[in-house]
């Protein structure tokens, strides 16, 4: 369905549409769109190193501006934004130090406008396309990109863009994140990439068509301001830049950081053997009030420096469960960078060079249109980098080079709690509950993981307070803690994740929706060691809590509360009452090596600390304590312990094919 | 005779100086004595006092004031100090100190090279570990109600719990303790029954009344931890200088900007944390007012780091968090952001990338850069600045010190081997490298938060300061750089601190006030805060006088997060100062955060009022002698020196100490090596040394 004009088609709009924006290696771009391709490779390592900073600071910056125009608390509190630094085709120089995700994702925006845009309605000076289409390059709709190209001397000289996450674009949801979506037509419609701002003028037709699909136009319309101010600031310092160095020189430099880039990964690739590597998960329900499984799998195939990644078996698409081509394409940065690109700024797109993604359209982890995918940004693109980290983690443990750089990230699981009602000051609210960022982080092969240190790849994502959250909405916590047993066991456990247990205070209930995934089964086994503990939530209904605080009570747990407990599937919807009690549990991340290989006097210490119960002491780590008050190591009983853990493995373990 | 005596005690110098009533300073540089902080505190007073021909008693005798900066507070938190230390919160609360708030625990205070290194990060040891934290059956909600009364018997419990255990030291903070303090202040009554009168007790709700658990209990923990050593510390320091004669009060300098007489100081010793940067600024604010500048860019490089700080209009911006190990805890303090990178930062090439890097790592003073020929092999910018020949290897530190320029080149040769350049190359790669990070940490500060850099003026301080700041403002395109005081630049933190005056601040926050604001309530709050300040400086010896009171109010926007200060003015408002409060609030952050960034739509929120009172102390005078001009700077001898950013060498004026002096004109390219720095002027700038001993350099 291709339009002919003048010789130039673009890509494919409808297929993308339909089955997600593949580039080609070649793009087809309308032929009066002069490209700055030129720049000097003549470099001098001092003139590299001080552009290089400047580079970097000009993104960070762009990010700060964000931030500080919007002043929405999901920018201030959540950081949930990005800024990216392109070439003139769309390779990523640098990734702001936010949410990882939005970056990699943006070089599909700007090619995608390259083919599709450049000729109608063009692509100028000062012009700035939005876009939020998960087809063509979008976690999910409430993440916008806006996207600006620079040109010096008529062409085409670099891209910028950034990445804000937004309260609220529509759909049948409060949010726009609709668990309970049988296909995108109950969601926020996409917008695919269009003109936002002309030649430096911000269209007004265009701003209200977009604020138009919001609940809160008024914050969406701040945000627009912010995330224009931000790349109109940045642009002014790239002409700066080019104005003191010249743009053959700031050109040659940005790609020499991705050649970089690509200099790293492949050294460290080809410290490994070629094979493939399979990982195989579950995606529990494909929207509210499904509980069957969905199988999710993955194939990474390492043939001499090109990785590619398939997933034969995965389930087809159904439901609000799904991720498009992009959320997959952009997952992959968040096993790469921290383990593999960590001392190049978190720069991928050298990395991408050589990495094929080769999976089928129609399947949960390339979704196809019609499908559900607002939750595509939250839980199907975590058990994607669940999946991803499986397969990437257990081909670095063939090479001694790249095993010590493992990190077992992947959370079990996770869990989104969006709430709503009359606040306590008597205004209607909404929410998506930040406590979401208490998640475990994961083990090292030479040490632990961290206990609720939150998102792997979004570095600078806060915990709210309690006293932020009781502020801001009708809550009352009991408790928020570290979860014990939370943390996968390993000789090197994972990192454990948070309880946080709470009432409505001070309004009649909240209106809840729990949308989350890895509750019944973790979304990663880890390597050699446990998995972290899966997501829970539950309830207390019509609990005693009223005559507990009476009687100068808090409880120190949901168990200790009477009335009746119930125990939610991963997706559900209720209301929560003013006595009913609920608690939620984030994930915890895998552990590396067997548990029975660790050091007692670490069991020890997380038993002090509450991260560890006597009981998974005991019976994971074999490890008994004497029975004094000063508890220690009893360690030939330790020692007993273990052989006989031992000897129980080895009495129950089948080889799976004989039986 | 009557003097003012600082000292300024950091990781590895003890900065002393001694002003006299003309504005003569006299300087003492000791090593610092970490085993024994105070030991440098005095042999620093017995330089000063030998060069002034008298010893520790006569200088005391003499002296009006004595005031002190100290690192002890900064070292007893990154050391973690041996201090049995509880905390007792409100149950449910217990892990807060942690989860630190998630992903903050991992990456706060770190460069985004340090956190993206996930192989290593961690979260640091505990302030207080689990076991060592008490939680409390009571419960307050976010008006300030009590939802779950005080349970007396379970808080006695808990007090005869610790009271039997070895405590040194006691924190306690509750959930909303800021906003209705009735229980911890209970709990605090409870301890002083139950356990020794010598345990250290500090309550959140004294100490930093500020809405956010998380930073206010790290505050509180992190002064509980390191109370008992820093007071006995100060007490020490009091009780000496009372010994050899000193009959006025000992004054610690704060980080937000004032100085504590000691017996505040020893009850919130976690105001001494970064007082020493904070001193630097409180100095520059001086002079600031002396010279007419309103803005100023104030830009310290020692040995380790380069700190930034901003005054704008006068006042030095302060923010309301500071982090310290990974800790993000609620003190306000002057805004000053660091980077590693100072006169012993190493110079490394990446591997297999072949960049040349600088920082963030550094030599530190042993064994120092490799020039210092004390087996350093490791090549410094310090290093480059020699091969240069900015710095004159037989003539280092004034004479004092002789440089070992094989042991510099030996140190490059690696750096050469491994990107195929030559010597000079290395030098001149190393400073621009260098220079380019500062610049960049500048243009963040200025550029990103609202401010442009050409409205400003540097003031280069610090040991290296002076040396590399000149080149980094012309790429700035900043017209006008002082080096303050001229020598005694390289102690300026030391002298900044006789500039501070006592400080009280007291804030009232979270009241979720919208507009229209009442004038009357507003007078009515300030009043209360006012009326406690004033009595503090009262009891301090402050008369009526003396005292300066300063109100401010931080607004935001209904819907947005972002908080502004404005100046409320004083005695009764009326509904006029309440409209111009919040112009003034829009005007503002028009400014910070740009155009059509306000939602005024979404209304006005009151988020704290706040109270600075200063009782004014006997500051310095800053006019130096009446010089003969060295209005030529004497018989200028000449040397080619290579400047890096011009990439060549230059026949470059060369100035030591005793050539130069109050009224004198210089062109560059020159150099002034003085006694303990090293002024860098480029070929495009010139300049004046005014009466003050000020070095101004103008492009």
């Amino acid at each position: 369905m291709a339009t002919d004009d003048q010789g130039h088609e673009g890509s494919d709009v409808w297929e993308d549409f339909q089955q997600g924006y593949v580039p080609e290696d070649n793009l087809d771009i309308h032929p009066d769109l002069d490209l700055h391709e030129q720049y000097t490779k003549d470099i001098d390592t001092v003139t590299y190193e001080v552009l290089r900073h400047r580079l970097w600071t000009v993104n960070e910056e762009h990010g700060q501006t964000l931030e500080n125009v919007s002043g929405s608390p999901v920018a201030y509190f959540g950081q949930d934004f990005n800024p990216t630094l392109m070439t003139h085709d769309g390779e990523v120089v640098f990734n702001g130090p936010y949410v990882q995700l939005f970056s990699p994702i943006a070089e599909l925006q700007v090619k995608w406008i390259l083919e599709n845009r450049s000729d109608n309605p063009g692509i100028e000076p000062g012009d700035i396309f939005i876009s939020n289409d998960p087809w063509v390059g979008s976690t999910h709709q409430p993440d916008v990109f806006f996207v600006a190209p620079i040109f010096v001397d008529g062409e085409l000289f670099c891209w910028i863009a950034n990445t804000l996450h937004q309260y609220d674009i529509g759909g049948k949801s409060a949010g726009s994140f609709v668990p309970g979506a049988s296909d995108v037509f109950e969601e926020s419609t996409p917008i695919p990439p269009i003109k936002a701002v002309e030649g430096g003028e911000v269209r007004k037709d265009v701003k209200q068509m977009y604020q138009r699909h919001s609940r809160m136009p008024d914050m969406v319309g701040l945000d627009f301001n912010a995330q224009v101010a931000g790349l109109q600031v940045t642009q002014e310092q790239i002409h700066d830049l080019i104005d003191e160095y010249g743009a053959q020189t700031v050109k040659g430099v940005m790609d020499r950081i991705i050649e970089d880039s690509e200099t790293k990964f492949l050294e460290k690739i080809r410290e490994l053997p070629d094979g493939t590597w399979r990982a195989r998960e579950f995606m529990e329900g494909s929207k509210t009030g499904d509980d069957d499984l969905y199988v999710a799998e993955l194939q990474l195939k390492k043939e001499g420096d090109t990785l590619t990644f398939t997933n034969e078996g995965s389930a087809k698409n159904e439901g609000s469960m799904n991720l498009t081509y992009a959320g997959f394409r952009t997952a992959i940065s968040c096993a790469v960078n921290p383990m593999l690109l960590y001392d190049q700024l978190w720069v991928t797109s050298g990395a991408y060079r050589h990495i094929d993604i080769d999976t089928d359209p129609g399947t949960l982890n390339r979704a196809e249109y019609p499908s559900g995918v607002s939750c595509g940004g939250t839980l199907s693109i975590e058990l994607s980098i669940a999946l991803i980290y499986d397969v990437m983690t257990r081909m670095f443990s063939a090479s001694d080079e790249t095993r010590d750089e493992i990190i077992t990230d992947p959370l079990a699981g996770l869990i989104v709690l969006s709430q709503a009602g009359m606040d306590q000051w008597g205004n209607p609210f909404g929410t998506m509950n930040l406590d979401v960022m208490g998640t475990g982080f994961g083990a090292r092969t030479d040490k632990d993981g961290i206990d609720v240190g939150g998102i792997l790849f979004s570095p600078k994502g806060k915990l709210p307070n309690i006293e932020n959250n009781e502020q801001d909405y009708p809550m009352l916590y009991l408790y928020r803690r570290e979860s014990e047993d939370s943390a996968g066991h390993g000789e090197f456990r994972g990192g454990g994740g948070m309880d946080s247990c709470f009432i409505p205070h001070n309004t009649e209930a909240i209106q809840t929706v729990v949308a989350g995934n890895g509750g019944v089964t973790p979304n990663t086994r880890g390597i050699g060691a446990y998995p972290g503990a899966p997501i829970r939530s539950r309830t207390v209904d019509g609990s005693d809590i009223e005559e507990r605080f009476e009687n100068q009570e808090i409880p120190g747990d949901i168990e200790e509360v009477d009335g009746d407990m119930e125990t939610y599937p991963p997706k559900a919807e209720f209301v929560q009452g003013a006595i009913d009690v609920m608690e939620t549990r984030s994930p915890g991340t895998a552990g590396y090596g067997d548990p029975l290989e660790r050091d007692p006097e670490k069991v020890l210490e997380d038993l002090k600390e509450e991260i560890v119960s006597e009981e998974a002491a005991n019976d994971i780590y074999g490890v008994v304590f004497d029975d004094d008050d000063e508890r220690t190591v009893d360690e030939q009983a330790t020692e007993d312990r273990r052989e006989e853990l031992i000897e129980t493995r080895l009495a129950e373990s089948t080889i799976p094919a004989e039986e | 005779m009557s003097y003012l005596v600082n000292v300024d005690i950091g990781g590895t110098h003890t900065d002393g100086v001694v002003i006299d009533e003309q504005g003569e300073i006299t300087d003492g540089k000791v090593a610092s004595t970490p085993d024994d902080f105070s030991a440098g505190f005095f042999s620093s007073l017995e330089v000063m006092a030998n060069k002034l021909g008298t010893d520790i008693e006569g200088l005391l005798n003499d002296t009006e004031l004595v005031s002190h900066g100290t690192t002890v507070g900064t070292n007893a938190v990154l050391e973690g100090d041996d201090v049995d230390t509880k905390l007792v919160t409100t149950k449910g609360s217990e892990s807060v100190l942690s989860m630190m708030r998630g992903a903050a625990g991992r990456t706060s205070g770190l460069s985004v090279e340090e956190y993206l290194h996930m192989q290593e990060v961690t979260k640091p040891d505990p302030l207080v570990s689990k076991k060592d934290t008490y939680g409390l059956n009571e419960r307050i909600d976010c008006m300030g109600d009590v939802v779950v009364e005080f349970d007396e018997e379970q808080a006695r419990d808990i007090a005869e719990t610790i009271a039997e255990s070895d405590v040194d030291s006691v924190a306690i903070s509750c959930l909303w303790s800021f906003l209705n303090p009735d229980h911890e202040e209970r709990m605090e009554e409870i301890l002083e029954e139950e356990i020794d009168s010598d345990v250290f007790l500090t309550r959140s709700s004294d100490l930093t009344p500020t809405w956010g658990e998380y930073e206010r209990t790290a505050a509180t923990a992190i002064n509980a931890l390191i109370g008992p050593s820093t007071s006995e510390y100060i007490e020490k320091i009091d009780d000496r200088l009372e010994e050899l004669g000193y009959d006025g009060t000992l004054l610690v300098m704060q980080v937000g900007g004032g100085v504590a007489p000691a017996e505040d100081a020893i009850r919130e010793p976690v105001r001494t944390i970064d007082s020493g940067p904070a001193a630097g600024m409180t100095g520059c604010s001086y002079l600031a007012d002396t010279l007419e500048h309103d803005n100023i860019i104030a830009a310290d490089m020692g040995g380790t780091s380069f700190d930034v700080g901003l005054i704008t209009d006068g006042e030095p911006i302060t923010k309301a968090t500071n982090v310290v190990r990974q800790y993000d805890y609620s003190i306000r303090n002057i805004d000053i952001e660091s980077i590693g990178n100072g006169g012993g930062s190493i110079a490394w090439v990446e591997e297999n990338t072949d960049r040349l890097r600088v920082g963030p790592q550094s030599v530190g003073a042993d064994p120092g850069p490799a020039c210092y020929g004390q087996g350093g092999e490791k090549f410094t910018v310090t290093d480059a600045a020699v091969l240069c020949g900015f710095i004159d290897p037989e003539y280092f530190l004034g004479g004092r010190e002789s440089l070992d320029l094989d042991s510099a080149k030996a140190a490059a040769e690696s750096l050469m081997d491994a990107t195929g350049m030559e010597l000079m190359d290395v030098a001149r790669g190393v400073i621009e490298i260098s220079n380019a990070q500062m610049a960049d940490l500048i243009s963040q500060r200025t550029i990103n938060k609202g401010y442009d850099p050409r409205n400003f003026t540097v003031y280069a301080y610090g040991g290296a300061g002076p040396l590399y700041l000149p080149s980094i403002a012309n790429r700035l395109s900043v017209d006008e750089i002082i080096v303050p005081t001229g020598d005694s630049s390289s102690v300026w933190s030391a002298v900044g601190i006789s500039s501070s005056d006592v400080l009280h601040r007291n804030e009232e926050s979270n009241m979720r006030t919208f507009a229209p604001f009442d004038p009357e309530d507003m007078t009515e709050q300030f009043s209360t805060i006012e009326d406690d300040i004033r009595a503090d400086l009262e009891s301090e010896g402050f008369d009526d006088e003396d005292i300066r009171l300063e109100r401010y109010a931080n607004l935001s926007y209904g819907l947005q997060v972002h908080e502004v200060t404005v100046p409320v003015p004083s005695g009764e408002l009326t509904e006029d100062d309440m409209g111009e409060i919040i112009s003034r609030f829009e005007e503002k952050y028009e400014q910070l955060y740009g155009e059509g960034a306000g939602a005024s739509q979404t209304g006005f929120e009151l988020v704290t009022l706040r109270v600075d009172g200063y009782g004014e102390s006997t500051k310095p005078s800053l006019r130096a002698e009446a010089a003969e001009a060295h209005t030529d700077g004497g018989i200028v001898e000449t040397e080619e020196i290579f400047w890096p950013a011009e990439n060549e060498y230059l026949d470059t004026a060369v100035y030591y100490q005793d050539d130069i002096g109050p009224g004198m004109d210089f062109d560059g390219p020159a150099v002034m090596r003085l006694n303990n720095t090293t002024v860098a002027i480029p070929e495009s700038d010139s300049g004046e040394i005014d009466q003050y001993n000020n070095i101004i350099i103008q492009s």
